[in-house]
Order: C-alpha cells, then sequence, then structure tokens
C-alpha cells in the first residue's frame, strides 16, 4: 500500500490543455499553474508554449497549454504542433476544454482527439453562461454517447476545478469502458459484410464503407512493416489523404483511397454531433435572429466596408462632441492649477528658470496632454462597446476579401485593427502570420493605422483650422491612414516577393449587449495608462524640450530661436518647406513626435509658451502665431497627414527591429514611413497651395 | 533670495526623473517597449516576462498541498 502510494506520488502525469480558441482554455490553464508558469516558443516557430507544474494531493502534474485549434488537420502551424505533441506520446491525458454554451462547435476537435487514441477528459467550461442562457446539458447521456468523463467547470468562476484534477488523476489509463455504439445507415443500397461488433469500444463509427476501407488499410500498414498504437487512426488520416501521414505510411491506396474522404469523414462526424447535440442538450439557445439580420448588413459584400467606415465616423464625432464638453472642466481645472503654482512659486521665491521649467515646460507639456483625455475615454469606450458586442471580429471578416485581393493573408488585419490602440502590440500581433513575407508586409503598413495617440494631434489642429469641419478633417486621417496601407499593400504585392494566402478562420461571435463591467475595466485601464504615460514619457519629453528649446550654445537664452532645438529645427526645415512645414518648431515638434506622438502636442505648448493649449484662448493664441507665419489650414492638414505616416515612436521602432530581426528591414521601414509621410504631404500642400491661390 | 526652496524642488523633480528612468530602464531590458499598459493586450504575452509575472500574480488559487 505504501509503495503504492509512493509510486503514484513519484509518477508525474502530463496533461496537455486543447480546445478551440476562446473557450476559456488558458483561463483554466492559469487557474491550475498560478505563478508556475513557463512561457515560450516551440521550437523553431513562433507558436507559444505554456508550461506549469501543480500537486493535487498525492499527484504531480506536468500542465502543457497547446495552441487553440478548431480541428487536428494539417493546415495550420498550431494544428500540426499540437498533433505531434499529442502523437510523440508528450502528454498522458488530454483535457479538452469546451466552450459549453457553443458545444456543437467544438465537439468536432473532441471526436478527433478522442480518435488519437489517448486517454480524453472534456472540460465543459463556460457553465455559468449554459445556466445563464437556461441551456441544460444532460450530464448523464453525454458521456455515454462520448465514452469519455464530460466535467462541468467554469475557470472564471473557478468552479469544477477540483473535480476535473480529480478525474485526471484517475483516467490516466486508457478508457474501456462500454460506449453506445453509433450506428450508420449504409448508404445507398450496398451492404456490408463487414462485423461491426468489435467497434464496442469506439465512439465514432463510420459507414460501413468507411470502415470497410480502414480494416483494409490496417491489414496493409502492418504488411509493410508500420508500427504504431494507434493503426486507426492512420487509417483515418490516409483515407483524408493526410499529407503528413501519406508521407510517413508508404502504403499503397489504388483500390482503397484514390480520392479523398475527408469530406465524407466530415459529414459523417457532424451527422453525430448532431446526435449529440439533439440527445444531449436541453433549451437549446437559438441563434440569435437579430444577429443573423445585422450581420446580413455589415458583413455584406458591397455595404460592410462602408457601415464600418459609418460606424468609425459615429465613433468620431462622439469622441469630438462629447469630449468637448467635458475637456471644458479639464482645462479650467489646468488654468487654475497653473496660475496657483506660478503664484506659489513666486510667493516662496523660487528662481525664474525653475519656475519657467516648472509652468513653460512641465505643466504645460503634461498638462496640455491631460486636457486631451475625455477624447481619449470617449474613443475608448466607444471602441470597448464596438469589441464587447461582437462587432470588431466582423470588421476583420469584412475586410478580408479586400486584403486577399491585396495579396496578403486575411489574418493580417487582425493587427492593423490592433493599430487603431497602439501601434506596439498591432505590430507584435504579426507573429500569427506564418509567411515571414505576409509578417514583413503587415509590420511595414500597421504604422499607418492612426494610433490613439495621434488622436490629439488631430483634434487640435483640426479645431484650429477647420471649425465645423474639425470632425471631418479628423477621421479623414483615419480613412487616409487605411487607404495609404492598402495601397502599399497593393505596390508590395505587385512588386515584390507574393507571400503566401492562407485562410482567415475566424469565430463571429452573437452580438449581445456589451457588459458594463468589461467596459469599464476596459476603458478604466485605458486612462490609467494614458495617465501614466503622461506622468511618466511624457514628462521626461517636457523637461528634455523645455531644456532644448531654453538653452543654447550661449547658455540660458530669453529668445528661443537662439535656442539648441531652434538651431537643429532650422537646419531641418528647409527640406519640408515643399510639404508646407518648413518652420523650425514644427520640426522640432515631428522630432519631439519619436518619443510619443502626444508629446507632439506638448511640443507646441513649450514652442509657443501656451499653457493651456486646448482651450479656447490657447488655441488662438497657437493660430495666432503660426499664422503669422503663413502657417494656414493647408499647411495644418499637410502637417496632420506627417504626423499620420511618419516614422512611429520609438517604442514601435524598437519592436519592429525584435519582430523582423533585421536592422536592415527596420531602417527600411522608418525610411519608406517618413517617404511616404513626406510625399503624401508634399503633394497634398502644392496641389492645395495651388487650389487656394486659384 | 533664500534657494532652498529652488533646491528642494529641483531634487524633488530629480529623484522623480531617476525613478521614472529607472521604471522604463527596467522594463525595456525586459522586453516591453511601449508605455502602453498590458492588462488588455492581446500581445502580452508575446511581450515580457515581468508582465506574465504580474499577470501570473494576478490569479487567484495554486492547487497545492
Amino acid at each position: 500500500m505504501i509503495q503504492e502510494e509512493n509510486r503514484r506520488e513519484k509518477q508525474e502525469l502530463k496533461v496537455g490543455f486543447v480546445g478551440n480558441p476562446n473557450c476559456g482554455k488558458t483561463t483554466l490553464f492559469n487557474a491550475y499553474t498560478g505563478s508556475k508558469l513557463k512561457v515560450a516558443n516551440w521550437p523553431g516557430v513562433t507558436v507559444e508554449k505554456k508550461e506549469g507544474a501543480m500537486k493535487y494531493h498525492d499527484h504531480r502534474f506536468k500542465l502543457v497549454d497547446l495552441p487553440g485549434i478548431y480541428s487536428l488537420t494539417s493546415y495550420t502551424m498550431e494544428e500540426k504542433l499540437t498533433r505531434q505533441f499529442i502523437l510523440d506520446s508528450e502528454v498522458d491525458v488530454i483535457i479538452d476544454v469546451a466552450d459549453a454554451s457553443a458545444l456543437e462547435r467544438n465537439l468536432y476537435l473532441t471526436l478527433q482527439l478522442i480518435e488519437l487514441g489517448k486517454p480524453v477528459i472534456l472540460a465543459l467550461n463556460m457553465m455559468d453562461i449554459v445556466e445563464e442562457r437556461g441551456m441544460e446539458i444532460d450530464m448523464h447521456r453525454l458521456p455515454e454517447m462520448l465514452g469519455i468523463p464530460c466535467i462541468p467547470v467554469s475557470a472564471r468562476k473557478r468552479t469544477g476545478l477540483d473535480i476535473l484534477m480529480h478525474t485526471v488523476a484517475h483516467h490516466k489509463e486508457k478508457c474501456r469502458h462500454n460506449c453506445i455504439v453509433h450506428q450508420h445507415p449504409n448508404i445507398g443500397e450496398r451492404k456490408s459484410h463487414h462485423a461491426h461488433e468489435h467497434h464496442q469500444e469506439l465512439t465514432m463509427v463510420y459507414s460501413d464503407e468507411i470502415e470497410d476501407k480502414i480494416d483494409i488499410l490496417i491489414d496493409r500498414m502492418i504488411e509493410v512493416g508500420f508500427e504504431c498504437e494507434n493503426y486507426r487512426w492512420y487509417a483515418l488520416k490516409l483515407l483524408e489523404h493526410d499529407e503528413e501521414v501519406m508521407n510517413l505510411v508508404s502504403v499503397d491506396l489504388t483500390g482503397i483511397a484514390d480520392e479523398s474522404y475527408e469530406a465524407e469523414i466530415i459529414h459523417q462526424k457532424y451527422d453525430f454531433i448532431d446526435e449529440i447535440i439533439e440527445e444531449c442538450l436541453v433549451n437549446k439557445s437559438k441563434k440569435a435572429a437579430l444577429t443573423d439580420k445585422v450581420d446580413r448588413v455589415v458583413t455584406h459584400r458591397i455595404f460592410g466596408l462602408p457601415v464600418f467606415l459609418g460606424i468609425m465616423a459615429v465613433v468620431f464625432l462622439l469622441t469630438f462632441t462629447v469630449g468637448d464638453f467635458l475637456k471644458g472642466y479639464f482645462e479650467v481645472g489646468l488654468e487654475s492649477f497653473s496660475n496657483m503654482v506660478l503664484n506659489g512659486l513666486e510667493a516662496i521665491g523660487t528662481s525664474e528658470m525653475l519656475t519657467s521649467l516648472l509652468v513653460d515646460g512641465i505643466i504645460a507639456g503634461v498638462g496640455g496632454i491631460l486636457t486631451f483625455l475625455p477624447n481619449i475615454f470617449i474613443l475608448f469606450l466607444a471602441l470597448a462597446f464596438l469589441e464587447d458586442s461582437g462587432y470588431m471580429a466582423r470588421v476583420a471578416y469584412v475586410m478580408d476579401g479586400l486584403m486577399g485581393k491585396l495579396g496578403l493573408s486575411g489574418r493580417a488585419f487582425i493587427p492593423m485593427i490592433l493599430g487603431f490602440g497602439c501601434t506596439v502590440p498591432a505590430v507584435m500581433a504579426s507573429r500569427a502570420l506564418e509567411d515571414m513575407r505576409d509578417r514583413r508586409r503587415t509590420v511595414l503598413i500597421t504604422p499607418f493605422m492612426s494610433c490613439s495617440a495621434r488622436l490629439p494631434i488631430y483634434v487640435l489642429f483640426s479645431q484650429m483650422f477647420f471649425g465645423r469641419y474639425a470632425v471631418l478633417a479628423a477621421f479623414s486621417m483615419y480613412v487616409i491612414g487605411l487607404v495609404i496601407a492598402v495601397i502599399s499593400a497593393f505596390v508590395m504585392n505587385k512588386f515584390g516577393n507574393k507571400g503566401s494566402m492562407s485562410p482567415l478562420l475566424i469565430e463571429l461571435p452573437e452580438y449581445k449587449t456589451p457588459n458594463k463591467r468589461t467596459i469599464f475595466i476596459y476603458v478604466w485601464d485605458k486612462v490609467k495608462d494614458y495617465l501614466t504615460k503622461a506622468g511618466t514619457t511624457i514628462f521626461l519629453a517636457s523637461i528634455v524640450i523645455w531644456f532644448i528649446l531654453n538653452f543654447g550654445p550661449q547658455g540660458m537664452t530669453e529668445d528661443m530661436s537662439q535656442s539648441f532645438g531652434a538651431i537643429f529645427g532650422k537646419f531641418i526645415s528647409p527640406i519640408l518647406i515643399p510639404a508646407g512645414l518648413g518652420l523650425w518648431q514644427v520640426v522640432v515638434a515631428l522630432i519631439s513626435g519619436l518619443a510619443a506622438k502626444e508629446v507632439v502636442v506638448s511640443s507646441f505648448s513649450v514652442l509657443y509658451g501656451i499653457a493651456n493649449i486646448s482651450s479656447r484662448d490657447g488655441m488662438d493664441s497657437l493660430i495666432s502665431s503660426l499664422s503669422s507665419q503663413n502657417f494656414t489650414a493647408v499647411n495644418a492638414y499637410s502637417f496632420m497627414l506627417f504626423c499620420l505616416l511618419y516614422t512611429p515612436c520609438v517604442a514601435t521602432i524598437a519592436v519592429v527591429k525584435r519582430e523582423l530581426k533585421s536592422t536592415k528591414w527596420t531602417i527600411f521601414s522608418i525610411l519608406f514611413q517618413l517617404s511616404v509621410a513626406y510625399l503624401v504631404s508634399v503633394l497634398f500642400f502644392q496641389i492645395g497651395s495651388f487650389i487656394t491661390n486659384l | 533670495m533664500s534657494m532652498w526652496p529652488t533646491l528642494i524642488i529641483v531634487l524633488l523633480l530629480g529623484v522623480y526623473s531617476f525613478f521614472v528612468v529607472r521604471k522604463r530602464v527596467k522594463e525595456i531590458k525586459a522586453g516591453k517597449f511601449c508605455s502602453c499598459g498590458c492588462s488588455d493586450c492581446p500581445s502580452h504575452c508575446n511581450c515580457t516576462k515581468v508582465n506574465d509575472t504580474k499577470k501570473a500574480k494576478e490569479k487567484v488559487k495554486i492547487f497545492q498541498e
């Protein structure tokens, strides 16, 4: 007894977590592993591998979180990895995590996993959602039909986790219990002489024709000396003309599988799944009719894109109108604070230089950015609403067709959507593209999607120069960014090496009322990030800008045009004259934008000594200063275009280098974006000036 | 005019700037280059050990004896 216990304790069980994407697999995995988590990449590929360890009573487990997959075909890297990992006996027990509220979709993978021949336990996750929807799953019938243990869990609410591990600990032997044999009706008139009684242990039994072929192929594999643990699985793969298996097993398929039976096998699996759903799912929630109706419009081949642009236009309208209303309070607050600090510093007798640094540098720079917080808040509130409602998944689907025509994988648009928030995670998300050429092209064009950091620039300049067309002017930046990205992708496809065309496989969730808590958490995180950025990066950048604008070769200078910043700006500015940006102040602002795009606005505050730049007075003062230097609306739009398209912030450059693993391509991307920005700004300014001078 | 208020404020600014720079350098060394938050970043798993450790620490229960 003691020996048995000791043996059990010493033996470490390897458990693999498999499941569809978004089924809560990683949440469940993390619930077990906690901080004992190791993250790496699978050897030779960029797919992430997570391993963890845990103890449950006397049992030690090594847990592996395998990539989210929909099936075990060999089309994608994730599928190949998972399949090979299981076949190589790297796992003792498989936990198949399924979204219980979408069981029909998840059971296909379950059946494939069972066919692999390893012990499988079905973890029915999201049971809390099943209960919310009034659905019920027959927990007696389901294990009977599948022939494996089925454990209801909720990773989010942490229920069922103990019993799941208990089941894993006691299920490591291959299951040998009585399953209900699933009989297919014979197709056509042909009757097989093949007896199916020995399929008592199988969950999935196919039609007589397929079963006959499986038996013949098994015999042929044994004849040629191929050895494996699961002949049936290999026979099925040969019938499906699975490329990897056909290369591995040299069996003559003539007369047995001259054509692929993949479609037939899939059909029969789904027939069985329909039976399971029919028998086991009570009060099945019908797909919302509303979802179908809405999708007919938003994913329409022709109307889908205009609908997307229309929705984004509404988002910007709200960002400007509601955001501006709230911004007024921030401006008043900033004004009061600035005056209070100024009076306070004068009262305690601080030096003029320090007073200037604090008031004209830090408060003007950081405060100027903080007044845009309401606009940022409204933007992210709207984006959170769209994301949580389920709409954003449709955008990727809609853009897939266009991306395909440009020679980009449909999956390339998903990183680009992320670019509306921040370019850094958007560039990192390009890792999901397996083909390096696709990835490179996506990394090159993603920065053209205007990130949220550029919003303060658009808000300020469009309000200053475009009056009641301010919303249109700002919105046009996003549209132009998208257009330039599309054109760049087209040109690269035309003249460069064509990338692979891996299809887009994306889940379109049902539309739902956004969850208040989810939206609150998302928006609060974004607000916190914005405030943190203001207090760190922008704070430091404001100090540096103040220094370079108040110190020159002769030391501290009253005249900013003699400062280091001015000297450098005047050296560069002639290059930008054709783009209407030939002011040294503009050059300084653009260069400071490399730290973070919001710093462009902070720079103008410091450059023109305006404490509250987004207030009406502040903007009037800035317009007056700029107009005296012949900076008009055409120049302003050219400036916004340049800010949209030129080199992104240094953080993005660093991530581009890391993702492309090439200094050459990183430099190319910087020069590429600068060139596009310059070209577009020059074109616009020249044509715009010509038209306005007519 | 007393220089003490100036010196104190400069010292405070210096200390704060030092901590900000130190924090950024630490993040960059750990692989996080951006100034964005990580909580809902879809690429946070591809980013840095720092963030994985932070996220892992937020997990509630570890099944251990």
